[in-house]
């Protein structure tokens, strides 16, 4: 991604939102880049524009070797078995009226030339992947737990082989003894098929754990990029630091980051002072 | 189970049941739940959805669904049977004396009327306070809840405030009655992190300024880890364990704890985390 920026009018009068301000970004194949920040950061808008969802104002995108932005909805479209999208809420992306092997079956209706009986091998495979027994073929979304939810999503997402896949908080609505099967699931099949990731999430030990290097959003801007680790041990910018302060370690024994001082929070707006 | 003064609030053998029905067990969501909170201590209440923390929360608040009721235990605030109590007397001891706040601001807070107006009606239903007074009460509230420019969010509505702000509101007002326990539900889950930390700084410093005691229901082990005391543990509407906070989470007896403590860490993940790509020379 070169320069990217994306404006939205405000609403009602209210000024325009710089959700994305001038974003340049490499993802290297094969590995994950967790882009962390807080909510109203621009980093569901950055990902977007990545997947040619949302319209960039100014700026290009290439991604697997094409450019994504300027094209059109047509020349997207055979383009989108390449490049899938899990979001967060698994139940509400599933459609409540189709059954575990339908939703998991559609992709490879638009996107392969399989017949029934392949789509049908296909389907019982990309289950055994997720670790789904077959027997959930015929159930529909709402008999399923939130952790079976999202392995159906990725699942669907994986049907038609993609090189890259976009994790837009994949795991922040599930349970934590659930959130590490889910992202050991993403790791392995990572493995196994060279996927590129991208994770939005504002869940820093997922991103310790999942990302090979992270980049950093405050205000539509990328504050910071390197490393994961490097980037979560050895903070440069202040709003990463500051982002840090806020996480909690399952440990008593780990002390707290130390909140930052006034003076160091004035790359922000300060959230609380807003009224 | 020996009473002990030091505890505000006792929860024994607590069993609620969805439906009419106080035979079966069939529908029952809470299975006998005991657990006691330490005057002046802060206690997570913690587990993963559908663990029955919330439930117990409404059973000790007698504000449960219409269609489920207590089948059977005690809930004993300050050696008093609160399910025992007449309902209006119930009425007053719920914000008088236990306080609650919940999750999202927002939906506490009256959307058409000024903080000092739901605060003052507040203060108005809860104390003697003279009316001229009580604007003078409602800004020490604020100021008390880390609001310094209180005047100005006094004045101002809902809508106007953010959800850190908002929170800081709802607290103070659930204060104001001076209540001896406050029962947090997720307070801060619908904030981003920097927030969801001055929050908790927050009812932390006030837990100790004004002696309260708090039940942090959570299902975020790290808030245990930085701000309890103790910590109970629920799953499938049982406590699998209570104990200290350091005890829950350095060496855990049950086996849920266990697979809880290690699922919050990530440590079940194979992986170590990432080291970072050798640089080129």
């Amino acid at each position: 991604m070169e320069h990217v920026s994306k404006r939205f009018a405000g609403r009602r009068g209210a000024p325009d939102v710089l959700a994305v301000d001038d974003v340049s970004l490499t993802v290297e194949r094969g590995q994950t880049l967790g882009i962390v920040g807080e909510s109203g950061s621009g980093k569901s808008t950055l990902a977007r524009i990545m997947l040619g969802l949302i319209e960039a104002d100014a700026g290009s995108v290439n991604l697997l070797g094409r450019r994504i932005t300027g094209a059109t909805r047509k020349e997207l479209r055979p383009w989108r078995a390449d490049m899938q999208i899990i979001v967060q809420n698994a139940s509400e992306s599933l459609n409540p009226r189709m059954q575990v092997g339908e939703i998991v079956a559609e992709p490879l209706l638009l996107h392969s030339d399989f017949d029934k009986i392949g789509r049908e091998e296909r389907v019982r495979d990309l289950l055994f992947a997720v670790r789904l027994d077959a027997d959930i073929l015929l159930s529909y979304p709402h008999q399923l737990s939130g952790g079976q939810q999202q392995r159906v999503n990725i699942a669907r997402a994986i049907a038609t082989e993609p090189k890259f896949v976009l994790l837009d908080e994949p795991t922040s609505s599930l349970d934590v003894s659930v959130r590490g099967e889910v992202l050991q699931l993403l790791v392995d099949l990572q493995r196994s098929s060279q996927l590129t990731y991208v994770m939005i999430s504002h869940d820093l030990p997922t991103i310790r754990h999942v990302c090979d290097h992270v980049a950093v959003m405050y205000q539509g801007r990328i504050v910071e990029v390197g490393a994961a680790a490097r980037v979560l041990q050895e903070p440069r910018h202040a709003y990463t630091k500051y982002l840090l302060s806020a996480e909690l370690p399952v440990d008593p024994r780990t002390p707290l980051a130390p909140l930052p001082s006034d003076d160091e929070l004035d790359f922000s707006g300060d959230q609380e002072s807003r009224l | 189970m020996a009473e002990n003064a030091d505890e505000i609030l006792r929860v024994e053998d607590l069993h609620v049941a969805v439906g009419q029905s106080k035979s079966g067990t069939a529908g029952e969501i809470l299975r006998g739940v005991s657990l006691s909170i330490e005057t002046g201590s802060m206690t997570g209440l913690v587990g993963e959805s559908g663990s029955g923390k919330s439930m117990t929360a409404r059973a000790v608040m007698r504000q449960l669904p219409s269609n489920v009721t207590v089948t059977h235990g005690r809930v004993m605030l300050n050696q008093r049977d609160l399910l025992e109590l007449p309902v209006d007397l119930m009425r007053t001891i719920r914000g008088a004396q236990i306080a609650m706040v919940f999750q999202n601001p927002k939906t506490a807070l009256h959307p058409m009327l000024s903080v000092e107006r739901q605060m003052g009606e507040v203060a108005k239903s809860h104390s003697d306070v003279g009316g001229s007074e009580r604007g003078d009460l409602v800004r020490e509230y604020l100021e008390l809840c880390g609001i310094p420019d209180s005047a100005r969010v006094a004045r101002a509505y809902p809508h106007e405030l953010s959800g850190g702000l908002a929170q800081r509101v709802v607290i103070a007002m659930a204060l104001l009655p001076r209540p001896e326990l406050l029962i947090a539900d997720e307070p801060t889950t619908s904030l981003d992190a920097t927030v969801q930390r001055q929050i908790l700084e927050l009812i932390r410093d006030l837990q100790q300024r004004l002696h309260l005691s708090v039940l942090m229901i959570t299902h975020d082990l790290g808030i245990v880890a930085h701000f309890c005391d103790r910590a109970v543990v629920m799953s499938r509407g049982l406590v699998v364990e209570q104990g200290s906070r350091d005890q829950i989470l350095t060496e855990p007896s049950a086996d849920y704890t266990k697979r809880l403590v290690a699922a919050s860490r990530l440590e079940t993940l194979e992986e170590e985390p990432r080291q970072p790509t050798p640089q080129m020379p």
